[in-house]
């Protein structure tokens, strides 16, 4: 996949992870492995890049004798995924315009 | 290797960033190492997952804007005005070497 594209996706995706319900690092690399390869530290520094955005917050919580950082998405996390799948919908149609010119005879 | 050991490693090689961003990472690295061996993996698996210190460092250099890693080397017994890092930012070539070898 074009390098690019997929930052932004994987952006939107640690959003989509931890949406319903607060996540911790381990946790969402797991969830997300089935769609997306996503390295640790990769992973940091979209977290860090998600927090000053604003889009999730921090939390330090006690976990079998040590700590574990604790991730939450904010409102503007949550206006960030409604705008991907606003975008989405237009990238589809354009998909859709790119397939049939391309299956045209020339 | 041990937790520690590669900890060590990484913290030496983290070296020329900040102390509070070296703090930060070295927390999260040695999270993820502990979820890991929670989950069943030995202490050497758990390492080998999360990637080398070599990934990690160049990760960390590329995000790390230029005009922190200059901050922090440079030490000035002044506060540096923004002109003076702007200008910086202008006489330094940019780039993932210039960032490496202000690390050393």
């Amino acid at each position: 996949m074009d390098i690019q594209l997929k930052r932004g996706l994987l952006d939107v995706c640690v959003l989509a992870a931890i949406k319903n319900e607060d996540s911790y690092g381990y946790r969402i690399i797991k969830d997300l492995k089935p769609y997306i390869e996503l390295s640790e530290s990769t992973l940091y520094t979209i977290l860090k890049r998600l927090e000053t955005a604003d889009m999730l917050t921090v939390r330090t919580a006690e976990h079998g004798g040590r700590l574990r950082k604790y991730y939450r998405i904010t409102e503007e996390g949550v206006r960030r995924i409604e705008e991907f799948k606003e975008d989405w919908k237009e990238i589809f149609s354009i998909y859709q315009f790119v397939i049939k010119e391309d299956g045209k005879n020339d | 290797m041990t937790k520690i050991q590669f900890l060590l490693t990484l913290n030496k090689s983290l070296s020329g960033l900040p102390q509070d961003e070296i703090e930060e990472r070295l927390t999260f690295y040695s999270e993820m190492i502990d979820d890991r061996m929670e989950e069943g993996l030995s202490e050497d698996e758990a390492i080998a997952a999360i990637g080398s210190v070599e990934e990690i460092v160049t990760q960390s250099v590329e995000e790390i804007p230029l005009t922190k890693i200059v901050k922090n080397k440079v030490k000035p017994k002044r506060k540096m005005r923004a002109w003076e890092i702007g200008y910086w930012q202008l006489v330094l070539p940019s780039g993932f070497r210039w960032r490496l070898l202000l690390l050393r």
